[in-house]
């Protein structure tokens, strides 16, 4: 027996062997074709389960977990489970998961509106119990360059000599710019700053080596739509003439002097660019 | 090698340490003196002498691998103005010679002003107030020693 495809899209086009008239549907407009016999018996044959089947799972509550199943819950939520499973026997299932499965199974619904009672009963209990807690996930994180709060000024100023006595300049600096933040009259934290940047700055120019030489894009125009470049590195490359050098750059750019050479130093690093004499 | 700058500090009882290195009258900077006494350039504080239009000549101390900013100075001195001194008046007003000049045990108690970032530094490396010699000393030593006052008076070099 031909059978027609039920998805949507039927073929338009036989398949070897079957003549194409014989195989057009003069009034839907599409072709009638066999299935071949191994698809065919694909087929499941079973039919859907009826509305009262859904019902009876949706109404007789949630299937008991197995013992392995509830071992591999974390403490808090396995504290929970026989609650959970004495609860959910007993309540049913949202209003609106029943409407949609009853409208799946082409049926309309016929029960009450479940009652929502027990489900606040049992979130109430969760929540006293703290579990709602355990699995929560915090909504808001301090921001990245949030200034310390005053209590903690006291160990960031011992983490910023610390950082400054193992040579981590950059961690110092950032630590002294947190705390300047908070208290900007800290003349402490200012001197860590302004050393740190004039020692991160000798870095990247011992880095660069002779700063009055002239850098020179390295790569093609194409190689450099696929590399990943910053903000600041595809302006500094927009500044590179051929003619203008790094000290030059440092006083034109506009960023501090610092940036530029750490800029200039990473692009030279990654074969961007390369120094003309 | 005992020089008057040492003596004061065993005057004083401050502890310090001193380290001799070989001479090159060809480069006396403190970068290269660095090398010398292995330790890093912003650690070896080499010290100046200016003059400022209010208050006359003042010591600057500043870390080896930069150069004095006159503004900041000046601000730090109470001058409009400071410039260096001329290096034929260095060992006149000092009694070192260039290369060899410390704030320790001067011809005169000129004021001294030392770079902030000195005070970061466990130990910092001074002339002891001759070629070849350098006194390495605590900060907190030599600001007591020399009664500097500190600031931002450094820059990196151009």
């Amino acid at each position: 027996m031909a059978r027609s495809l039920s998805p949507p899209r039927p073929s338009t086009v036989p398949p070897p062997g079957i003549p194409l008239d014989d195989a057009f549907d003069d009034e839907s407009g599409v072709h009638d074709i066999p299935l071949p016999a191994a698809v065919d018996s694909q087929i499941p044959t079973e039919p859907p389960p009826s509305s009262d089947e859904i019902r009876q799972v949706l109404f007789n509550g949630l299937p008991t977990l197995e013992p392995a199943e509830a071992s591999t819950q974390p403490p808090a939520v396995r504290a929970q489970l026989p609650t959970l499973r004495d609860e959910s026997s007993t309540s049913p299932a949202p209003a609106g998961v029943v409407a949609q499965l009853c409208k799946a199974s082409g049926e309309h619904v016929t029960q009450p509106a479940p009652d929502s009672d027990a489900a606040v009963e049992l979130y109430t209990d969760m929540e006293q119990s703290g579990a709602l807690r355990a699995a929560s996930i915090p909504t808001s994180r301090p921001a990245a360059n949030e200034p310390p709060p005053l209590a903690n000024l006291e160990l960031a100023a011992a983490r910023m000599k610390d950082c400054f006595g193992e040579g981590d300049y950059q961690a110092c600096l950032e630590t002294a710019e947190q705390i300047l933040a908070r208290n900007p009259n800290d003349e402490g934290a200012g001197s860590y700053a302004r050393t740190c940047r004039r020692l991160i700055e000798q870095r990247h120019a011992e880095r660069i080596g002779d700063l009055s030489a002239i850098p020179v894009v390295a790569v093609s125009q194409e190689q450099m739509r696929w590399l990943a470049l910053d903000h600041r590195e595809g302006f500094l490359l927009s500044l590179i003439d051929g003619h203008t050098s790094i000290e030059d750059l440092c006083d034109i750019a506009g960023m501090s002097r610092v940036d530029v050479l750490k800029t200039i130093a990473g692009l030279i690093d990654a074969e961007v660019l390369r120094l003309d004499a | 090698m005992k020089t008057n700058a040492s003596r004061l500090l065993e005057k004083m009882a401050i502890a310090f340490e001193l380290r001799d290195y070989e001479v090159d009258p060809e480069d006396l900077s403190a970068e290269s003196v660095a090398r010398k006494v292995a330790m890093p350039a912003s650690q070896v504080f080499k010290t100046l002498v200016a003059r400022g239009d209010r208050n006359g000549v003042c010591l600057a101390v500043i870390p080896g691998d930069t150069e004095l900013d006159l503004k900041a100075l000046a601000r730090l001195s109470g001058d409009r103005k400071v410039d260096l001194v001329p290096l034929k008046d260095v060992q006149p007003l000092t009694g070192y010679i260039r290369g060899g000049v410390t704030a320790l045990a001067c011809k005169k108690d000129y004021p001294v002003f030392v770079d902030e970032s000195m005070d970061l530094f466990d130990r910092i490396s001074v002339s002891a107030g001759t070629r070849g010699t350098q006194i390495l000393i605590a900060p907190a030593d030599y600001v007591r020693a020399v009664r500097a006052k500190s600031g931002p008076i450094s820059r990196p070099k151009s």
